[in-house]
């Protein structure tokens, strides 16, 4: 698994997708450094400011500031990212069964199942990288300029990454019944897009049978929105709101990548 | 299924692919594999031949446990088709082998390598060993930049890169000059030598009656026929006798025993036994003809094949 899961990564990162993907993040990365100016004043104290900043200031204190800034860019990591990366690493899944390749790697010693779970987190790890990439930089700089610590972020890195395993999962499953990367890319994409709409079924005015089919698929579909609130939160308060959307998402993951990892076992290629 | 020296052991598979019109009863189910029980020997090259869709790939997929029969049973090194420890011990080259863009040749060999669990320090030594040995040494390009015939060179080293036991080749020689092909049959015998079992795949039938041992004809999913390329070649028993000079008397002669096909200097016939051929000799001699030479005509592969799959 680890070997398929190092070539995966490669295979990924040698991807236009990819590295078109991660020089974004660098280049947003750098562009957002660029507008945060961060003044040391008499005291040990610091005046920062995000980009022009309109006179008078609103003075929130550092921690609050910096804690602000970073969610910023969070926010920006975790959503497009999240369907930039599923671009670059659904495709894992169908270059596995592609015609020629499949008969080299289903006849080597290594379990189907393995190596479909090695790209599983090779995927997932290209997503982390991505999101370390735009975010981390600014954090550090932080830390370096202000002394102020936003740990929190590597948490809020591993909520994201639980959100993006979870598309990776549908992607991985939708792998399976067709040929190329197309379905793959479109299940994860679905179900992002339909987890913010899920989050707020309560507020919509639906047909009552509607309803319990909304509250059930709730229950059921990752919960990709609540997961970024979830970071937002963690970011701002050291603390985790609601644990549901994670061990909900987590379940989700599990099930799904075992029935995909059962199928690619027993399927007849 | 009990022979402890058979490599790869087959009883009565039976493939069928199902797709939704079959399914629906909208269409015939056509069985890729109808029957096929086979049985090869430690250390033999076996070859197997047949036409285009006669089920050949789907034979290879179910030995190596890619693809499961509809029904049947196959055994190979004494286990099941699939299981892990199995697959360690076999090599494999696919007909259409397609490399993803990233690799280059030594990361594929180390790759492939990985996947059959050969540790990392043997690799270091074998991975140079086997580009040397295919010609592939100090080619530093990514694979998506090979020709056909490296792309093959590169495959044959893929799949021996795990020292196998038991080694699939699907069309060896595609793509390669006729010095490639020779340094494949050399390669062929090497391993025949070292006690390797090799399952030969191939439409260069020349190719498999040069090296191959016994030989499969599969036509539309049933075992035509299995034998050695000798038993194949042998021919219908016909000898041309090849003469310095003909005469009128000698014709005659030759007339008297049986009827004969002429061309040029040379009478071609069928002897019933050997005191049949005797006698023919016996008359021509008596008719003071000057033999050159008797030959047994021979059948190339490519014609018997054509004849039994014509039949």
């Amino acid at each position: 698994m680890i070997t398929s899961y190092w070539d995966a990564l490669h295979e990924s990162l040698s991807r236009r997708v990819a590295l078109v993907l991660i020089g974004l993040a660098l280049v947003t990365s750098v562009g957002f450094n660029l507008l945060v100016k961060v003044t040391p004043l008499p005291n040990k104290q610091f005046r920062i400011v995000l980009g022009n900043a309109p006179l008078p200031m609103r003075d929130i204190g550092v921690p609050a500031m910096v804690h602000n800034l970073v969610s910023q860019q969070m926010g920006i990591a975790g959503t497009l990212w999240i369907l930039g990366a599923l671009f670059g690493a659904a495709p894992l899944f169908s270059s596995t069964l592609e015609k020629g390749w499949l008969e080299l790697l289903f006849s080597k010693g290594t379990s189907r199942w393995q190596i479909f779970l090695g790209r599983f987190l090779a995927g997932a790890t290209l997503y982390a990288i991505t999101f370390g990439v735009a975010t981390f930089p600014l954090a550090v700089r932080m830390w370096w300029q202000t002394d102020v610590r936003v740990w929190e972020i590597s948490v809020a890195m591993l909520l994201f990454t639980l959100s993006f395993a979870s598309l990776m999962a549908v992607a991985a499953m939708a792998s399976l019944p067709q040929r190329g990367a197309s379905l793959p890319i479109l299940g994860g994409v679905a179900v992002w897009l339909f987890s913010p709409f899920l989050m707020r079924r309560a507020e919509m005015d639906a047909w009552p049978w509607v309803k319990p089919v909304l509250d059930w698929a709730y229950r059921i579909f990752p919960k990709c929105s609540e997961l970024g609130d979830a970071a937002s939160a963690y970011l701002k308060t050291g603390h985790i709101t609601a644990w549901w959307p994670i061990w909900s998402t987590g379940v989700f993951i599990a099930v799904v990548m075992a029935y995909t990892l059962w199928s690619v076992e027993r399927k007849s290629f | 299924m009990t022979n402890t020296n058979a490599v790869i052991e087959t009883q009565d598979l039976h493939k069928v692919y199902p797709s939704w019109r079959t399914r629906l009863n909208l269409a015939p189910a056509v069985p890729a594999l109808k029957g096929v029980s086979l049985r090869v020997e430690r250390g033999e090259i076996f070859g197997l031949i047949g036409a285009n869709g006669a089920g050949k790939t789907s034979l290879v997929k179910i030995l190596l446990g890619i693809s499961r029969p509809t029904s049947g049973a196959a055994r190979l090194l004494g286990g099941v088709p699939g299981d892990g420890a199995i697959r360690r011990r076999v090599g494999y080259l696919p007909e259409s082998m397609r490399v993803q863009d990233h690799l280059r040749a030594e990361s594929l060999l180390h790759l492939m390598g990985r996947l059959n669990s050969v540790p990392s320090s043997i690799l270091r030594r074998r991975i140079p060993e086997l580009l040397e040995q295919v010609g592939l040494a100090g080619v530093k390009k990514p694979v998506k930049e090979f020709s056909k015939g490296m792309n093959q060179r590169l495959g044959l080293a893929q799949a021996l890169i795990n020292d196998p036991e038991l080694l699939f080749l699907d069309e060896p020689t595609d793509g390669l000059d006729p010095l490639g092909r020779k340094e494949v049959r050399d390669l062929l015998t090497r391993l025949r030598s070292e006690g390797k079992t090799v399952f030969l795949n191939s439409h260069l039938l020349s190719e498999i009656e040069m090296v191959c041992d016994r030989i499969m004809i599969l036509h539309r999913g049933e075992v035509a026929r299995t034998g050695s390329p000798e038993e194949f070649t042998r021919g219908a028993g016909e000898v041309v006798i090849r003469l310095t000079a003909v005469s009128e008397a000698v014709r005659a002669a030759a007339a008297g025993v049986a009827v004969v096909a002429w061309q040029a200097t040379a009478l071609r016939f069928t002897p019933r036994d050997q005191a049949h051929l005797n006698e023919m000799i016996d008359r021509l001699r008596a008719a003071s003809a000057d033999i050159e030479a008797i030959e047994p005509v021979k059948e190339s592969l490519e014609q018997f094949f054509l004849k039994v799959v014509a039949a």
